[in-house]
């Protein structure tokens, strides 16, 4: 008797990828069946090309299976099959995505970047400061979370020229306004207007660190914020593809923590994809090998990455 | 005087359009060549609210921002969940069918022999708008309010959801958002503001043929959008004064009427070309084309 | 007599097709390979009929000179690539800047062409053309010649893309650029070959058609459009079907002509477009538009 839940199952999922000319095509998912545990941490493992993103772009939406199903188990075990819904329908549903090459958006601020992923996706129509007064309210509360979360997952992160810079900025910006600081009580009613619209008066109040374009950021803490991207949303699975990938030991060691304490404390169940073997080891509860489209191997991590099969072809030893 | 009135008039009526084109590349990532459509079609919804319907300023208004909303959602709805070069050529085979509907159908449009003595409008029935520091006022005051409108606009957390379109789509339709419907809306939005210009140009000028509104116009409104700068609202600003004052630089160094246009034209491909290369952003934008 | 009629606009359209046929294929050329919308290509059709002209007016006649407008247009082909392709290309830009510099690149040329030989029509060859009779219907020796060129020199590209290494290596790029060039071959040179292919053939399209009925500085933008369609028509990425798409709008073209007017002709190119990209966007041949 299995006591812990499904929270995602596939069935018999096969995707045919059409060659051009004279190419033959090819099966880049071969009837692939795997069940992801709630609240538990399972990894997907494989050499490069296996299938593996391509079966998380099939889970996300944003990929075509040509058979097969993916029945996702909510809270209340309503069960919903992924197959034909559209991308954002199934991230509405409480399934996160972490992209392999994607991280941060450019041209945005750090603060935008973690508020664009919020759950409370209330007032994200043109003008709706104007037909609904509770927006300010809710965006001051959303703009809370999300630097509540920053601080959490970057706040160690920040190296000390990125503290000063952001401490210099400050003073100046103070100097520049210090005519409005008698007009304090004005200030501070103006910051609920300032949340709003971004006045550098706000930017005073707030840590610069958060206005500074997530561009501007080291790859480590990019990865970081779009993780922290995901922690404002309200997600029951998360699909993560390679987390720790290029990343330096000190922000793995945060990254991997951050996801334990996902699953362990909040009970979000975890689906990722690694190549880090040190990662799988040390956090995972399941994982599947993956070897040209077809699952050939599932067990603890340990009795997987012991497999002498799986040690020769993936891990050549 | 009335000749800088004139300007300063033109000018924020490009204000407008170029707004609209810069909500769509700068701050969605879309590129339309059919914003001309909408200014047109804007243009002949005012005759028709002004001369057919008789509405006063404020419901003629809404009528034409609306008609040329729907106009939109005629283009958006079916297309733009295709992929982006695809969305490019539907607007461009959309440009080309309005002009020629606009060129063609003599009954509804006139065609090429155009509308003339179209009515200034009146506020509730009483006051009329004439003259030409009438309109400088109107159009700026106008112009203005729409700026303080698109500050709003693309500072909410709607435009939040637009500016991550722009940078990673994928990624925004990953957090839950359906960026079709978004897309959807910024088109619509973006029309809008072209029919409101269209509105005050019809207005303005008291005449209207399709030779306007054409392809030719969609670039220029482009070029214009692109070279003062995508991704903020000086940007736009600057684009309109820029693209008005040039054929005055033209004219003041002595470069002949005859060829003044052709060389206007030459001057807005060049820096296109050098732009593109150096400095994408245009001249004052904030939007760094993703690398 | 109607039979008649519209079999005469049906050989029209079907020479029109093949000039059609030739653009389409040189504009699929370029964009199946770079997937560049290359917004210029109607302008080199355009300048090639210029310097023909310009040639004939020097008294060069009329091979020579079409020989040296075939070579400007060449050579226009290779400079743009290499001023304002290849730049942005080294940079790593995203395509929607290339699609802007084109545009750019597009007004300036038409306008540098309006400003030397002006906006008016230009007649390269008054006297009048030779008529031969095919049962009830006519034919011009021009129209013989445009015919046979752009099927010649359609068969030749086919051979080509089909036959040769320099084909294989072209459709290899199609499928996927990032891969072929890990197989050591140098894109950068495929690209110029590319771009002087299609530019020789978008130019031929020109004089052929100039030398026939004139032709003005804005004559390319209706090619450009006309190949545009084509390829959609067909479907992005075929070859066969761009050519299919080209024969088939210089049909349709002439139907309307007969049928109902010569200035609804041009629009219902695009109506046919739009009607494509929203029922069909693949076009007839091509595979479903991928999701991402």
């Amino acid at each position: 008797m299995n006591r812990t839940q499904t929270i995602l199952e596939i069935d018999g999922i096969s995707k045919r990828l059409h060659g051009r000319g004279n190419q033959e095509s090819f099966l880049v998912l071969e009837d692939i069946d795997l069940e992801v545990k709630r609240g538990k941490i399972t990894a997907l493992i494989g050499s490069n090309g296996a299938g593996k993103t391509t079966l998380f772009n099939v889970i996300s939406g944003f990929s075509r299976s040509d058979s097969g199903s993916i029945i996702f188990y909510d809270e209340q075990m309503n069960t919903y099959n992924l197959l034909p819904m559209s991308p954002y329908q199934i991230a509405s549903l409480g399934i996160g995505r972490l992209f392999q090459n994607l991280s941060v958006f450019k041209n945005m601020s750090l603060i935008e970047n973690v508020l664009i992923g919020s759950g409370e996706k209330d007032g994200e129509f043109p003008f709706a400061s104007f037909f609904k007064k509770s927006i300010r309210v809710v965006e001051q509360n959303r703009t809370r979370m999300a630097e509540d979360i920053i601080d959490k997952v970057l706040g160690d992160t920040y190296t000390k020229t990125e503290l000063d810079f952001g401490e210099r900025k400050k003073e100046k910006l103070s100097q520049k306004f210090r005519f409005l600081h008698p007009l304090s009580r004005f200030v501070s009613r103006y910051k609920r207007y300032g949340d709003i619209f971004d006045t550098p008066l706000s930017k005073m109040i707030k840590n610069d660190i958060f206005y500074r374009d997530a561009s501007d950021f080291s790859f480590g803490q990019q990865r970081l914020i779009s993780l922290a991207c995901l922690f404002m949303g309200d997600y029951d699975l998360l699909l993560l593809d390679e987390p720790t990938a290029g990343v330096n030991p000190q922000i793995i060691e945060k990254i991997l923590n951050a996801i334990e304490k996902m699953a362990k404390e909040s009970g979000i169940s975890v689906f990722m994809i690694e190549h880090n073997m040190d990662a799988v080891l040390k956090i995972a509860d399941y994982c599947y090998f993956m070897d040209d489209g077809i699952i050939t191997h599932f067990g603890s991590p340990a009795d997987v990455l012991g497999n002498p099969k799986v040690r020769r072809e993936y891990l050549g030893i | 005087m009335a000749y800088y009135l004139h300007i300063l008039i033109m000018i924020n009526i490009y204000i407008l359009l170029i707004l609209g084109m810069n909500l769509l590349l700068g701050y969605t990532n879309l590129l339309s060549l059919c914003h001309a459509a909408f200014y047109g079609i804007g243009a002949y919804l005012t005759v028709f609210a002004l001369m057919k319907l008789n509405l006063s300023f404020f419901p003629a208004l809404i009528f034409v921002c609306a008609g040329t909303v729907v106009a939109s959602l005629v283009i958006s709805l079916p297309s733009l969940r295709l992929h982006g070069d695809y969305f490019i050529l539907v607007t461009l085979g959309f440009m080309m069918v309005v002009f020629s509907i606009m060129y063609n159908c003599v009954p509804l449009t006139n065609g090429p022999y155009g509308i003339s003595d179209i009515p200034r409008p009146t506020f509730f029935g009483l006051i009329k708008v004439d003259g030409i520091p009438g309109y400088a006022l109107l159009t700026t005051v106008l112009s203005a309010s729409s700026i303080a409108l698109f500050k709003v606009l693309v500072q909410s957390p709607f435009g939040r959801v637009l500016r991550g379109i722009r940078d990673e789509e994928i990624m925004v339709e990953s957090l839950g958002r359906n960026v079709f419907f978004f897309k959807v809306l910024a088109f619509a939005i973006s029309a809008a503001f072209a029919a409101l210009a269209g509105f005050l140009y019809a207005t303005y000028v008291t005449y209207i043929d399709p030779t306007s509104f054409t392809l030719d116009e969609s670039i220029f409104i482009l070029s214009a959008a692109i070279i003062g700068g995508t991704g903020n609202i000086i940007g736009s600003i600057v684009g309109a004064i820029f693209v008005i004052i040039m054929p005055e630089i033209i004219r003041a160094i002595h470069i002949p009427d005859t060829i003044a246009p052709n060389v206007r034209q030459i001057i807005y491909g060049m820096l296109l070309i050098i732009l593109m290369y150096f400095r994408p952003k245009g001249l004052l934008g904030k939007y760094e084309f993703k690398k | 007599m109607e039979f008649n009629y519209l079999l005469q606009f049906l050989l029209n359209g079907l020479v029109m097709g093949a000039i059609y046929a030739m653009v389409g294929l040189g504009f699929a050329l370029v964009y199946n390979t770079t997937h560049i919308f290359h917004m210029v290509y109607g302008v080199i059709y355009t300048a090639a009929a210029y310097l023909f002209y310009f040639f004939l007016q020097c008294h060069f006649g009329v091979l020579p000179s079409m020989g040296l407008g075939l070579v400007g247009a060449s050579l226009l082909g290779y400079l743009i690539e290499k001023i304002i392709y290849r730049p942005l290309h080294k940079k790593g830009f995203p395509l929607v800047l290339f699609i802007i510099s084109s545009i750019g690149a597009m007004i300036v040329l038409i306008n540098v062409i309006a400003l030397i030989w002006g906006n008016e029509t230009k007649i390269l060859n008054p006297a009048i053309s030779m008529v031969f009779h095919l049962g009830g219907i006519l034919i011009t020796d021009m129209q013989i010649y445009q015919f046979a060129i752009s099927i010649i020199m359609i068969i030749l590209i086919m051979i080509l893309l089909k036959r040769t290494k320099l084909g294989i290596i072209l459709r290899a790029m199609r499928d996927d650029s990032d891969l072929t060039s890990s197989f050591g071959v140098d894109i950068l040179r495929m690209r110029t070959y590319i771009f002087i292919i299609s530019s020789f053939m978008v130019g031929l399209a020109g004089c052929l058609v100039a030398y026939d009925v004139g032709m003005d500085p804005y004559g390319g933008m209706n090619i450009l459009l006309i190949s545009i369609v084509a390829l959609i028509i067909g479907g992005i990425g075929h070859f066969e079907g761009v050519i299919a798409g080209g024969m088939f709008l210089g049909i349709i073209q002439a139907l309307v002509v007969s049928q109902i007017s010569t200035k609804w002709a041009e629009s219902f190119v695009f109506i046919i477009l739009i009607a494509f990209l929203l029922l069909r966007p693949q076009g007839i041949w091509g595979k479903r538009v991928r999701e991402i």
